[in-house]
């Protein structure tokens, strides 16, 4: 179930959604939060490697921060986000979900039409700003403007609450967007494992 | 002077400028200033120096000096390498002490762990200023003050304290305080003027004074440089307490030692803490009524405020009201830095204890979102104001 502006507005008074800063209260709208492009981005670009590796194998291919160049803007100068280009950007807002909200992100019908596409979702309780992995699908580059609205969320009451720190959080309190870091993920190193006994690699 | 090597100098230059011609700074006063240095720089290369007297010769090796050190500072602070947040902070202390914004902050960012300083060599040039403004018709109607700070720290606003350090340098570089108080004030010295309050407490900040080893003027140039740091201590002590006395007994390991340029840290400790804590010191009240007259009316004073730390407790960034506000967060860091006991665990009901690093890392990006929502929420509702009208 999709929160409405009424019960939007009210998760902000009694100071259970926290959005800051909220630039203006016409962001709210029926069923969704208007989100703001942020100032920060990491823009991918051809790095030296023969691939981007998300894996443990092969790990002589492992710093992915090669691949991607990172930029700032103040609000209100643009942005050109590439054809097929991937940008790692995050909203101007930053904000706090209560814990027994889901957010569903995704581009404003305006800037859909034009090629842009991302989903994500937010989990209840996060805090920060929110992350956003945009890509061009257009075949034209497209001039973005630092502050503008490009992102909604949508909020959806899930039954019961979740404690969001009932386990240990990579992303705490982001205010920019950071390039993805394999090094530490438990899971892939397992994977690893499995793969250097099945192949008898060392 | 070498008319060869001036060549060479000027084609270092212009190397230098072919990289640097196309920088975007976001910034209005910084694009007029980089336009000027280009245009300076067209004019020396119209020159003919085999032509020149060597008086003259020497102002053009000094104006390519001048070049060359404000593009180094202005390479740095593209929007991409400067850090806004902190220099938003420093030009609201900034503010506080000049009347006219005659002046640009830039930063250099450097590999050196220990690399916060303020570079007074060419801001105050006002012989050279002159001469480029009569021979070129070059006038920079706004300086440039240059402080360097660390690369690794570019984000932190635990060390970043120390540059509310060395904006004082500025300040006191600019009115001239520390060279016309020390020299006062060992005149009075020798002369058997001071009370005997003051003559102890100059003896204990000052200890060499006592020493017959140095020379009075070897004293008097020691009490010249020790007073412009204790100056600055003081001055950043009224933005943000008694941070940088954490950072730098830290860093200085307590250091009791006093060096050509420094006084001891334990002295330093001790004087800003009497200006906190508002214990009665007569080098402090000197530093106070010399900055008073020589400063048109502007006083030393505590000028920050208590943060709540509740927002930040939560893992909120603080709503700033007011641009006298923004030195506060550096305390609030610092005070949640120093005091904790698994505040963030306990106010987020979180099930692990965070890794200090964790910590580190969420106090500095609540601190820098603090600050950049004001910088935000300013710029929008100045902009609304303007479309309105």
């Amino acid at each position: 179930m999709y929160l409405t502006k009424k019960k939007i507005i009210r998760l902000i008074e009694k100071k259970r959604l926290y959005v800051r800063p909220l630039l203006e209260n016409s962001q709210i709208n029926e069923v969704s939060l208007d989100l703001r492009l942020g100032t920060d981005f990491f823009v991918s670009v051809q790095g030296r490697d023969a691939y981007i590796n998300a894996s443990h194998n092969h790990s002589e291919y492992g710093d992915i921060d090669i691949f991607f160049q990172e930029t700032r803007r103040r609000i209100g100068e643009t942005f050109i986000v590439y054809p097929q280009q991937t940008v790692l950007a995050s909203s101007l807002e930053y904000i706090k979900m209560p814990n027994d909200v889901l957010g569903i992100i995704s581009v404003r019908s305006t800037y859909s039409r034009l090629g842009l596409s991302l989903t994500s979702i937010v989990q209840p309780g996060y805090t920060g700003c929110l992350s956003l992995e945009l890509t061009n699908n257009n075949k034209n580059p497209i001039n973005l403007t630092v502050g503008s609205c490009l992102f909604q969320i949508r909020f959806s009451q899930i039954s019961g609450s979740q404690n969001y720190f009932s386990r240990e959080r990579k992303y705490i309190c982001q205010v920019r967007p950071f390039v993805p870091s394999f090094t530490n993920d438990s899971e892939l190193a397992q994977l690893n494992n499995l793969w250097k006994v099945e192949n008898k690699k060392k | 002077m070498n008319v060869q090597l001036l060549e060479l100098h000027l084609s270092q230059l212009i190397s230098a400028w072919s990289k640097s011609k196309l920088n975007i700074y976001s910034d209005s006063n910084k694009d007029s200033y980089h336009q000027q240095l280009g245009d300076l720089l067209h004019y020396l290369t119209k020159e003919d120096f085999s032509k020149l007297s060597i008086i003259d010769l020497e102002f053009r090796k000094r104006t390519i000096d001048f070049i060359f050190k404000g593009l180094e500072f202005l390479d740095k602070s593209t929007l991409n390498a400067f850090p806004i947040e902190i220099v938003e902070c420093l030009n609201v202390a900034l503010n506080d002490w000049i009347d006219n914004n005659d002046y640009i902050i830039v930063t250099s960012l450097n590999n050196s762990l220990s690399s916060f300083s303020f570079v007074p060599s060419l801001d105050f040039d006002d012989p050279l200023l002159l001469f480029i403004k009569t021979n070129y018709n070059v006038e920079f109607k706004k300086r440039l003050i240059q402080i360097n700070l660390p690369k690794s720290f570019s984000k932190d606003y635990f060390a970043n304290v120390v540059l509310y350090h060395e904006l004082g340098h500025f300040v006191d570089i600019k009115y001239k305080i520390s060279e016309a108080l020390a020299k006062v004030l060992f005149q009075d010295y020798k002369n058997n003027k001071l009370s005997a309050q003051e003559v102890i407490d100059l003896e204990l900040f000052f200890p060499y004074l006592t020493n017959p080893e140095y020379s009075d003027n070897a004293k008097l140039d020691f009490v010249k440089q020790h007073f412009g740091e204790y100056f600055s201590d003081v001055f950043a002590a009224q933005y943000i307490g008694k941070c940088s006395n954490y950072y730098i007994d830290y860093v200085t390991n307590s250091n009791s030692g006093t060096s050509v340029t420094h006084p001891s840290t334990l002295n330093r400790i001790k004087l800003v803490n009497d200006f906190v804590d508002g214990n009665k010191n007569s080098i402090i009240d000197c530093l106070l009524d010399a900055t008073q007259q020589i400063t048109n009316n502007r006083t030393l004073n505590k000028r920050y405020n208590h943060i709540n730390s509740k927002n930040f407790l939560q893992l909120l960034p603080v709503e700033v009201t007011h641009s006298n506000q923004l030195s506060s967060l550096y305390l609030l860091g610092w005070e949640l830095w120093q005091n904790y006991d698994l505040q963030f665990e306990k106010h987020n009901s979180m099930a692990y204890k965070l890794k200090a690093s964790k910590r580190y890392e969420i106090i500095n990006n609540l601190i820098e979102k603090s600050i950049s929502n004001y910088i935000i929420t300013e710029s929008w509702t100045k902009s609304k104001l303007n479309v309105s009208n």
